[in-house]
C-alpha cells in the first residue's frame, strides 16, 4: 500500500518531460515558477523588502512567507529600554538561537526611536511586532515602522491602563486589549484595538466584568491566546492565570498549578509552560488545552537545578525556552561594566552554556532595562495597510 | 570488489556509465534503481551537457563508505569551497538548467547550492527593474498598485 502511494506520487513528476534547457529559448532565462519560493526564502529580509514591486507573485510570496521562513530559524530579540531619558531608544539584537559560538555579533537598530516617557515602559511581543502601551506604540522590527495607537476613551478619572497584546492566526489579526481602571474607585472598562481596522478606534468589550491587577511579569501569546498572571478583584488576594482569546475577545481564568515564590510563563513547544521555582527546586508545568477545559500536567522537574535557581536570583529572568529544549536566561538590567550574556540551560543535560552578545552599547549607558524574547521571527506586514 | 554501475541516457541518446552510489544521490534515481534494476534510465528531458555537470557534482559529493574513510572523502570545508567554485564557473542559463535538473532528479544539496547562487544574484540587483530584466519577469502591476505598495511600505532608512 505504502509503495503504491509512493509510486503514484512520483509518476506525474516522471511523466513531466518538459525539456530542461533554457539554452535554445530565445527569450532568455526564467526562474521556474515552482522554485521561486525556494529561491526567495534564501534572501535576507532587507533585500526582500526592497523587491516587493517586482511582480504580483513576488509581492505575495514575500509578504506571506517571510514569517514562515524566519521562524524555521527563530532568533533572540533584545529591547534595551532607557529608563531615565526623555526618549527611550530600543535597540534590537537578533541572532540565530542555534549558535555554538562563544560570541555573536548583534544587529543594533538605532533608528527605532519611540516617543518616551519617564516611567516603566513595558514591552509585549507577538509574532514580529512589539507593543508598548505606555508610549501607545506598535513597532514592526523588520520594517521599522511605528504606529501610534489612537487615544483610549475613558471617563474614569485618574485611571490606570493595563494592556495585553496578541495575534490570532485564524483571522490573521493583531489586537491590543486594554483595561482602564480607576486608581481609587476600582471600576473598570475593557477595550480592544484591531490592527488594520479601517475605523482606527478602540472598541468597548465586555472583558472580565470586574477589574484585575496583572503582575509586571511577561505576557505570552500562543496560538491565539494571551496568557498572564493577575489578581482578580479584591480580597482574598490570589493570583490566577488569565487567558484572553484574541479572536473571540473573551477573558477566562484558571488556577496556577502552584503558588511558588517565582513563576515565569513561557512558550514550550507551542503550549503554555509555567516554570515555578523557589530556593532549591524548579519545575515546569504544561497547560494542556482541551476543547472545554484546561489542565496542568507536570512536565519536567529539574532535579539538580540549584545552579539554575542561583542564577535566577541576581537580576536575571527566564526569557523563554528554545526549540532545542534550553531555558534562556537573560539579565534584566544592562550593567555597563559587564558584557551582555545570554545563558542557555540545557534541560536534558542540566548544563549551562554562555553566549556573549557583542553590543556597542557596552560601557555607554546607564539605567537600561532589558526585555528579551526568544522566538522572534521577521514580519513584512505593513502597519499602515 | 567491482562497483555496481548504472547507465543514464541523455536526451541526445548519449549514455553515461556511473557508479550506482554516485547516481543514488538523486532520490528519483535511487527509487528507480530499486524498482527497475539492471536497466538503463532514459532522462529524456536532460541534455548531455547538463547531465554531465550533474554527474560531476554527484561524483564529488558521493560518500565513500567502502574505502578507508580518509582516502577520498573530502572535508566539509573543502566541499563547500568546491561547491562555490562549481556554481561560480557556470553561466546564468546553464545554472538555471542545473537548478531545474537538481529539482527534477531530487538532489537536495545541489538544489541548495544552485538556489543560493540565484538568490545571491537577486540580492546583488539594485532595484526591481534590474531583477525583471535579468530574469525576464513581466511587470504585472499597474502604476497605481506600485504606488500603493510604496505608500504602505515606507520604511525609515
Amino acid at each position: 500500500m505504502k509503495s503504491q502511494q509512493k509510486k503514484s506520487s512520483l509518476s506525474p513528476k516522471l511523466q513531466h518531460h518538459s525539456q530542461i534547457s533554457t539554452m535554445e529559448k530565445k527569450d532568455g532565462i526564467h526562474i521556474p515558477f515552482d522554485l521561486t519560493e525556494e529561491i526567495l526564502s534564501r534572501l535576507p529580509v532587507k533585500s526582500l523588502l526592497r523587491f516587493l514591486c517586482v511582480s504580483k507573485l513576488w509581492a505575495s510570496l514575500i509578504t506571506n512567507s517571510i514569517m514562515t521562513w524566519s521562524l524555521t530559524k527563530p532568533r533572540l530579540l533584545v529591547i534595551l529600554d532607557h529608563r531615565l531619558r526623555e526618549s527611550s531608544i530600543f535597540s534590537l539584537s537578533s541572532y540565530p538561537l542555534s549558535t555554538d559560538k562563544e560570541s555573536v555579533s548583534t544587529e543594533q537598530d538605532d533608528h527605532a526611536l519611540v516617543r518616551g516617557i519617564n516611567g516603566n515602559n513595558m514591552y509585549q511581543y507577538s509574532r514580529g511586532l512589539i507593543c508598548c502601551l505606555t508610549t501607545s506604540t506598535l513597532y514592526n522590527t523588520t520594517t521599522r515602522q511605528t504606529l501610534l495607537l489612537p487615544k483610549i476613551n475613558s471617563e474614569i478619572p485618574a485611571s490606570v491602563i493595563e494592556g495585553f497584546f496578541g495575534y490570532d492566526p485564524v483571522e490573521n489579526q493583531y489586537k491590543v486589549f486594554c483595561m482602564v481602571r480607576g486608581s481609587q474607585t476600582y471600576e473598570a472598562s475593557y477595550q480592544v484595538f484591531t490592527l488594520g481596522d479601517p475605523k482606527k478606534q478602540w472598541r468597548e468589550i465586555r472583558g472580565l466584568g470586574t477589574y484585575l491587577f496583572p503582575t509586571m511579569t511577561t505576557r505570552v501569546c500562543i496560538n491565539g491566546k494571551i496568557y498572564f498572571r493577575a489578581r482578580i478583584g479584591g480580597y482574598p488576594f490570589h493570583n490566577m492565570l488569565l487567558i484572553v482569546d484574541v479572536r473571540s475577545e473573551r477573558f477566562d481564568h484558571v488556577e496556577i498549578p502552584k503558588q511558588p515564590r517565582s513563576l515565569t510563563l513561557v512558550n514550550y513547544k507551542g503550549k503554555l509552560g509555567c516554570i515555578c521555582y523557589s530556593d532549591d527546586s524548579a519545575e515546569m508545568w504544561v497547560l494542556e488545552d482541551h476543547a472545554e477545559k484546561q489542565e496542568w500536567c507536570k512536565s519536567i522537574s529539574f532535579m539538580s537545578s540549584s545552579s539554575l535557581v542561583k542564577r535566577l536570583e541576581y537580576g536575571t529572568c527566564i526569557a523563554g525556552v528554545t526549540v532545542n529544549d534550553e531555558i534562556l536566561i537573560m539579565s534584566k538590567i544592562l550593567d555597563c561594566a559587564d558584557p551582555l550574556y545570554a545563558e542557555y540551560y540545557d534541560l536534558k543535560q542540566e548544563k549551562i552554556r554562555r553566549v556573549e552578545l557583542e553590543s556597542t552599547l557596552k560601557g555607554q549607558q546607564k539605567d537600561v532595562r532589558i526585555f528579551s524574547f526568544s522566538d522572534h521571527g521577521e514580519n513584512a506586514m505593513s502597519l499602515f495597510r | 570488489m567491482s562497483k555496481k554501475m548504472i547507465v543514464l541516457k541523455s536526451s541526445e541518446g548519449v549514455s553515461f556509465v556511473v557508479e550506482e552510489a554516485v547516481a543514488r544521490q538523486s532520490k528519483i534515481i535511487s527509487f528507480l534503481v530499486e524498482e527497475f534494476p539492471d536497466r538503463e534510465l532514459p532522462l529524456t528531458n536532460m541534455t548531455s551537457e547538463i547531465l554531465r555537470k550533474t554527474i560531476e557534482y554527484c561524483k564529488k559529493h558521493v560518500v565513500e563508505d567502502d574505502g578507508g574513510g580518509d582516502s577520498s572523502s573530502s572535508s566539509s570545508g573543502d566541499l563547500k569551497e568546491w561547491d562555490v567554485k562549481f556554481v561560480a564557473e557556470i553561466d546564468q542559463p546553464r545554472l538555471m538548467d542545473l537548478l531545474m535538473a537538481a529539482n527534477y532528479l531530487d538532489i537536495p544539496s545541489l538544489l541548495d547550492v544552485t538556489c543560493q547562487k540565484v538568490a545571491d544574484t537577486i540580492a546583488a540587483c539594485n532595484d526591481e527593474k534590474e531583477i525583471r530584466a535579468t530574469f525576464n519577469i513581466e511587470n504585472d502591476f499597474t502604476e497605481e498598485e506600485v504606488e500603493a505598495i510604496r505608500m504602505e511600505n515606507q520604511y525609515p532608512i
